[in-house]
């Protein structure tokens, strides 16, 4: 593990923003540097499916002539992004991570690919994910496995993998993922940086290929909380195509960041998060809690009695959502899917339309305590995912004295957040015995995400994990 | 309600149903696994739905 902060492509987007504005740094380099460090590292990575390499050069020189003359359009002008193979680029193959889709070239851009182009940000290339972004390893069975950058024998997480490894590794500066049951931050909390999921309907999902219509979510994976933010003010918004698309204004989600979180209520769930855990991931949430406590908040333990029903509600209507988005697949072609999704796939198209109507209105129940809990407290503070990466391939991990099915566990402490839509952050927390990253999620009240960045903030820069860089 | 003791023939009559054409041997891997999710899903009961509609809801307004 090295601490590195030089270097063109482990800046911030913020410290590049203001270099690139005040003419000292040109979108031509900086896109160079990332195309050279992809060249040096992605095979080891394999987090693209698609590098965008013509297409940015164009657009960065494109961007330089147009700062050069005055016409900087803001903080994402000139910045690389990457985009989850999931979200649709006009004329540029979108795979959803498939077999089936591979030959998908979108006619037209996606809300956010429209905002970030709007804004200025060049899209560097199309990154890998779990097939159908139903899984949350990303060990993918038609482009191979993403590789985690502190340890490319392990996983990076799901299902936006390959997100969370090209931006964790420095491979662009920012990236989007998408997160239905955790698949912006389970990558997030295994690769070292910060994903946010937004709450739901803040960012459009036109031109988002869909899992689960009632769950699915767009979110920004970056290194620092306030790129996230910096990225969130890009994409949300209201979107007329979207009909789950929220009519509230957007806001500047910078702007509470530095404020101090004296008095903040920060509420420990008591059930569920810690019953099925790695004790390293425990602590390491308790010090995060610690820091925020000697930051000033008040941090108290809160009973939520549904969690404990999160596994079946999210699954139940995950599952069954995704087998009717993917019914003609699973009818026509099931052998081209891969086995895991297919087994997932099956399960949710065999669901019982009682059973599905029974977890929404379980749904209903879970939902009233989460608000009921943060009536009395502003955020509520959780382990991100209940262990570091797996290796990959590894079929089980021992956690206490029980043996348990890695990637299933992955994804058991992202998917309450999932039910009841609420603004989350996971940002790293620490590393475990392995030196594998940790995360610590932090959750809000609904369109409360400044409130939820604010704390996330204020906790990174009490610590230094975000400076963390993996030595590949 | 998804019966905890649902047998192989029966999501094979599901399967058939739901137009889905799974082998044998998927069946086979299944059958636990949905089990147990009916088994999860009757647990739901301990929450008290009592008067509780889904989250979903048809709005006319929203179309």
């Amino acid at each position: 593990m090295t601490t590195v902060s030089s270097g063109l492509v482990f800046l911030s987007i913020s410290e590049a923003a203001e270099l690139i504005a005040s003419k000292k740094l040109s979108p031509v380099e900086l896109i160079d540097a990332h195309l050279n460090r992809i060249d040096g590292a992605d095979e080891r990575l394999n987090s693209f499916i698609t590098l965008l390499r013509k297409e940015s050069l164009s657009a960065a020189r494109e961007a330089e002539k147009a700062i050069a003359s005055g016409g900087y359009l803001g903080p994402l002008h000139g910045i690389p992004i990457g985009l989850k193979d999931l979200y649709y680029t006009k004329g540029i193959h979108t795979t959803i991570g498939s077999k089936i889709l591979r030959d998908f070239v979108p006619e037209f851009d996606a809300a956010v690919t429209e905002r970030f182009k709007d804004a200025g940000a060049i899209i560097i290339g199309k990154l890998q994910m779990h097939e159908f972004a139903m899984g949350a390893s990303s060990e993918n069975p038609h482009d191979g496995p993403a590789h985690n950058p502190w340890d490319t024998g392990r996983v990076t997480g799901g299902s936006s993998g390959g997100s969370g490894a090209a931006v964790a590794a420095g491979l662009c500066m920012g990236a989007l993922g998408s997160d239905t049951g955790g698949s912006v931050r389970i990558p997030a909390a295994l690769c070292g940086i910060v994903g946010l999921k937004p709450t739901f309907g803040r960012v459009s999902r036109h031109g988002v290929y869909p899992l689960s219509w009632s769950l699915d979510t767009v979110g920004p994976m970056t290194r620092t909380v306030r790129d996230s933010a910096l990225v969130l003010n890009t994409i949300a918004g209201h979107d007329h195509r979207d009909p789950s698309s929220s009519r509230r204004p957007s806001e500047d989600f910078t702007a509470m960041l530095d404020r101090d979180i004296r008095g903040t209520r920060v509420g420990i769930p008591r059930e569920y998060f810690f019953d099925l855990i790695d004790p390293q991931v425990a602590e390491a949430m308790h010090k995060a809690a610690g820091v925020l406590g000697e930051l000033g908040a008040t941090v108290d333990e809160v009973s939520i009695t549904a969690l404990d029903h999160s596994l079946t509600i999210s699954g139940t209507i995950l599952q069954a959502e995704a087998a009717e988005v993917h019914a003609d697949h699973l009818r026509d072609k099931p052998g081209d899917i891969g086995e895991d999704v297919r087994a997932r796939l099956y399960q949710g198209a065999l669901t019982l339309a009682t059973d599905y109507i029974k977890s929404q209105r379980a749904r209903t129940v879970f939902n009233r305590q989460i608000a009921g809990a943060l009536e009395r407290f502003d955020v509520l503070l959780a382990p991100t995912c209940p262990i570091g990466a797996p290796r990959i391939g590894e079929g089980s991990v021992q956690v206490g004295t029980k043996t348990v099915p890695a990637l299933t566990l992955l994804s058991n402490l992202t998917r309450p957040f999932n039910i009841c839509g609420v603004p989350v952050v996971s940002v790293p927390c620490g590393f475990t015995n392995s030196a594998m990253p940790i995360g610590v999620q932090i959750a809000g009240r609904p369109f409360e995400e400044a409130t939820v960045l604010r704390v996330a903030h204020a906790y990174e820069q009490a610590t230094d994990w975000h400076t963390r860089r993996p030595s590949l | 309600m998804a019966e905890p003791s649902m047998s192989k023939e029966a999501l094979r009559t599901l399967a058939q149903s739901a137009g889905v054409n799974i082998s044998d041997d998927a069946l086979e891997d299944l059958l636990p696994r949905m089990r147990r999710s009916a088994e999860a899903t009757a647990g739901l009961d301990a929450l008290d739905l009592e008067d509780v509609e889904p989250a979903t809801v048809f709005s006319p307004e929203s179309g």
